[in-house]
């Protein structure tokens, strides 16, 4: 194995509630769904606990990291192109995701510091925590993840507590244009944060406890979807039906904190949550990517891959957006469509062909247990 | 960076003492036989120490036939000495009397001739060196061909007193000294139990200092205690004059500035780790024991947790985190706030911290980090000086620090707040080489907030969390309890339960036998209906009561105590007549 390390079933949940945590609040992409982002979190919700099914079901049957799973199943002629297809999603995603936070520093907090500084950082970051493998991973997301919920927790317990600052009658009236708007933001959601979770398709093989690993992270989508569908609502219902025209709607959220004039303006809350959770976002894909690339390489260890493809992906994050904007744009509208490949039909054909596999295994090759039984 | 390996790597000459080793200096002698005939044999050894004074013989005539003992001084404890000395001279009449050619007979001298704890016998010149450094006295005679060793070990040492590092307000006041025996014996009084283990090593080719590896067996995981001795083996050092020498030679991570390897000073903290499964490293001549492996909490923790109740332990642990956290981040906070982030503070606050910033000529950062020098430079020299000048240290530093370099407009009153804070906040961490750490990284944790700001110290607090989740002492992860989160070691971390609900030992290193104390030891007040229930079970088993029995001594007590009072009066009064 390249990867000596394993990861508790625990560590593996804090790591995919992180994943969830990560970016997804930084730009909610539930625009269409205007008052009704709640409902359209929910929808996606459990599109994503679908999804997870999926790829759970997926790393049951092939028992191997994502990569090499490929190869098993599809062969080399098909299995080389997909693998490299699911590559780069993982270089890009990860790209993404630095991008996103580097973005909330350039724009929000320190607008002078050119962007550069934070995704090198970021990335550099992330290539040490990566080089510890996929232990140090786990451990960090155990560390951090109880802390990113507490201070997601502390900050809406704050905004609730502001005086006149929620206005729960913003969230009426419920479906106002149908359910159509809904399932639209809905696809944006699903594919933003819930369905990138396929990454830990990679993850999985690596938990001590291989048989036990579907529930914590069913558990944990649910947890981290609950929470998220909280925190649209309560985005709607401080800021309005016209959340997407603020820039980040959670820094505007906790800019107007204020209990007793003294605890005001807690936008570090925020940036706290943002920064570790999408650090282990990036950590994850960082992580795949090398691990995937030294597979598909044939290298006995990912560790010399690891500095090269972060100057990549640092290099990426700068490259794949030209503005603010066009990062919000894409989110919403097109990342849903680029990503549903990667998301749900390729794992649906992997998961397919892998299952027609076992069968034809099995009969050409009684078990003999089975057969022992039969008789 | 292979390159760059390849540029910077050390080719080192294999290791090679210059100073020979004892056995080369004795070269043939180590292992030449001891010559039968007494003078040569007496010649020899005395040579061999180059004719030192502190090497001394004493020749006695038993029977016509001479015996000489020969002790360096100093190492052999005299009365000892004299005791042999004694005996043997008290033995010649009896020898006479009895016609035994006691004299000349070895066997007999070795089985009864000599009323001393541990005698050995040598064959060769190198034994005999090596049992007179020893501080044993060695008995030669005429035609043995070999000699006695009799153990007659005692130097000067340190009275066992009260550790200066670790003072508890409550717990026992023993600490170790320098002397290894000592230290095993202190530890062996509070563990009476077989399978604590002490093995002893002699490490250090010149210095031969003896050092001792103490576990429980059976409690210890043995493949831990296995690691241990096989990273004490592999040093190759001409001395180990205090326990660092071999905590930097064993440690993980060499290049870590947190500490991979507990001390102690205090027998009863060895012996609570010694409970948990750790392993303890004793080294002779010096009063700080090892244990290993330690996670981070170990050194939250401080000995005296455990020996007050519960509920004041768990503040006051609590308590020691927050100034953890404030040590660390307060002056890099400060930094980065003042700064970059003025519009993260209340108006009010903000308005009053720029107010103050107003007269002080260069940015925040500067300010820290001087404040910080000083600070560090000050400490530096309380240490070092004497006693009474310590004192005048502070006074200056307090006056130079505080006031005048306030008024002179040189430094604002806040950062001096904020600076002594952390000054207090860096000294409620018990451990006194994780507070070191601490201060270290302290500095550049200034210089990432006043460069990134908040990201900066983000970032900064990422690289200590990614340095800390990878590293290991003795193959526990450093972080254990948080990272890898382990529930039932919770109890112990953070926060301190009580003692009847610390009933499993740390999993990492207890895991060779968890359970410390029996699970239903939380006492109930009587007439509670736990405890009546436990009652009523005692006396379904035949028993009487607890709380019977404990009412009928309460009644006893209450009919006896006139008659105890009185009695206590015809005592003081005897007492009194007496002195008078």
């Amino acid at each position: 194995m390249r990867e000596e390390g394993r990861i508790s079933t625990w560590q593996l949940a804090t790591l995919l509630g992180s994943f969830l945590i990560g970016s997804s609040t930084i730009l909610f992409p539930t625009a269409k769904a205007r008052q009704d982002s709640w409902l359209a979190v929910l929808v996606a919700l459990v599109a994503g606990v679908g999804a997870s099914w999926l790829w759970l079901t997926l790393t049951r049957i092939q028992e191997a990291p994502a990569v090499s799973g490929i190869l098993l199943t599809l062969g080399p002629y098909l299995g080389i192109p997909l693998a490299i297809l699911y590559l780069w999603y993982y270089l890009h995603l990860g790209a993404l995701v630095v991008r996103n936070i580097s973005e909330i520093y350039v724009t929000a907090v320190m607008p002078e510091t050119p962007i550069v500084v934070f995704t090198g950082i970021l990335v550099f970051l992330a290539a040490l925590a990566v080089r510890g493998g996929v232990e140090v991973l786990g451990r960090l997301a155990e560390l951090l993840f109880p802390l990113l919920v507490l201070a997601i927790l502390t900050g809406h317990i704050l905004i609730v507590s502001t005086p006149r600052l929620v206005r729960w009658e913003y969230l009426l009236p419920v479906l106002e244009n149908g359910f159509a708007p809904v399932l639209q933001a809905a696809l944006s959601m699903f594919a933003f944060p819930f369905g990138e979770t396929v990454l830990f398709v990679n993850l999985v093989p690596f938990t001590l406890n291989k048989a036990c690993a579907g529930r914590p992270v069913i558990i944990s989508t649910i947890g981290v979807g609950l929470l998220l569908t909280v925190v649209a609502a309560l985005h709607t219902a401080t800021l309005g039906a016209d959340v997407p025209r603020v820039n980040f709607p959670g820094l505007a959220l906790l800019h107007e904190v204020n209990v007793g004039d003294f605890v005001t303006r807690m936008e570090v809350l925020g940036i706290f949550v943002w920064t570790f959770g999408t650090f282990l976002k990036i950590g994850v894909c960082y992580w795949a990517l090398a691990l995937g690339l030294a597979e598909l390489l044939g290298l006995e260890d990912y560790r010399v891959l690891v500095l090269p493809l972060g100057v990549i992906m640092a290099s990426l994050s700068i490259l794949v957006y030209d503005t603010f904007a066009a990062m919000t744009t894409v989110a919403t509208s097109l990342y849903p469509f680029y990503a549903f490949p990667f998301q749900v039909l390729f794992p649906l054909l992997l998961l397919l062909v892998a299952f027609l596999r076992r069968q034809k295994k099995k009969a050409v090759r009684p078990d003999p247990k089975m057969a022992r039984k039969e008789q | 960076m292979g390159f760059l390996r390849w540029m910077f790597k050390r080719r080192r000459p294999e290791w090679k003492l210059k100073l020979p080793k004892p056995e080369a200096v004795l070269g043939e002698l180590a292992k030449t036989p001891i010559p039968p005939v007494l003078t040569a044999a007496v010649k020899l050894v005395k040579e061999t120490f180059g004719n030192c004074p502190d090497v001394i013989s004493r020749e006695v005539k038993l029977d016509g036939s001479p015996l000489v003992a020969i002790y360096v001084d100093g190492l052999a404890d005299k009365s000892q000495v004299e005791k042999v000395l004694d005996s043997l001279l008290l033995k010649r009449p009896l020898v006479e009397r009895a016609g035994i050619e006691l004299g000349a007979s070895l066997k007999r001298w070795e089985e009864s001739g000599l009323p001393m704890g541990e005698i050995k016998t040598a064959r060769t010149v190198g034994a005999v060196v090596t049992a007179l450094l020893n501080g044993e006295t060695c008995l030669f005679g005429e035609e043995w061909g070999q000699a006695l060793l009799i153990d007659t070990k005692g130097w000067e040492k340190r009275a066992i007193s009260e550790p200066d590092t670790e003072t508890v307000i409550r717990g026992p006041r023993e600490g170790y000294v320098e002397n290894l025996r000592t230290n095993t014996s202190l530890i062996r009084r509070r563990l009476r139990h077989p399978n604590l283990r002490i093995e002893h090593l002699v490490l250090g080719d010149i210095t031969n200092t003896q050092v001792a590896i103490v576990y429980i067996k059976g409690l210890a995981n043995d493949k831990l205690v296995e690691e241990v001795r096989r990273r004490l083996m592999r040093i190759k050092i001409d001395g180990v004059l205090e326990s660092n020498y071999l905590e930097e030679l064993i440690e993980d991570a060499p290049f870590s500035p947190f500490p991979q390897v507990g001390h102690t000073e205090r027998p009863d903290r060895s012996v609570a780790n010694l409970l948990e499964g750790k392993v303890t490293i004793l080294t002779d001549g010096t009063p700080f024991a090892l244990s290993v492996p330690v996670t981070l909490s170990c050194f939250m923790q401080s000995p005296e947790d455990y020996y007050e109740r519960w509920p004041v332990a768990l503040g006051i642990r609590i308590f020691r985190y927050l100034s953890l956290f404030i040590s660390l981040f307060l002056p890099s906070l400060y930094v980065a706030i003042t700064t970059f982030h003025q519009e993260m503070l209340p108006t009010a606050l903000t308005v009053s911290l720029a107010m103050q910033r107003e007269r002080v000529p260069y940015p925040a950062v500067v300010e820290a980090l001087l404040m910080q020098i000083t600070f560090e430079i000050l400490i530096e020299a309380g240490v070092r000086l004497p006693r009474p000048l310590g004192q005048a240290i502070g006074i200056v530093g307090a006056l130079v620090i505080g006031e005048a370099a306030v008024r002179a407009g040189l430094i604002s009153a806040a950062m001096v707040i904020v600076i002594a804070a952390t000054a207090i906040s860096s000294f409620a961490v018990p451990a006194f080489d994780l507070a070191i750490a601490v201060r270290m990284l302290r500095l550049p944790m200034i210089f990432f907030g006043a460069v990134l700001g908040l990201f900066g110290i983000f970032a900064g607090l990422l690289l200590i969390l990614i340095h800390l989740a990878s590293l290991r002492s003795f193959g526990v992860p450093y972080l254990a309890g948080w990272a890898p989160f382990i529930p039932r070691d919770q109890k112990d971390i953070v926060v301190r339960a009580s003692w009847w609900a610390m009933y499993t030992r740390p999993e990492l290193m207890g895991f060779a036998d968890l359970k410390r104390e029996a699970g239903d030891l939380k006492p109930h007040a009587p007439g509670d209906r736990r405890a009546i229930a436990e009652e009523a079970e005692a006396e379904a088993k035949g028993g009487t009561g607890t709380e019977e029995k404990a009412l009928e001594d309460r009644e006893e007590e209450k009919e006896k105590a006139p008659e105890y009072r009185a009695g206590m009066r015809r005592n003081v009064r005897r007492l009194r007549r007496k002195g008078r």
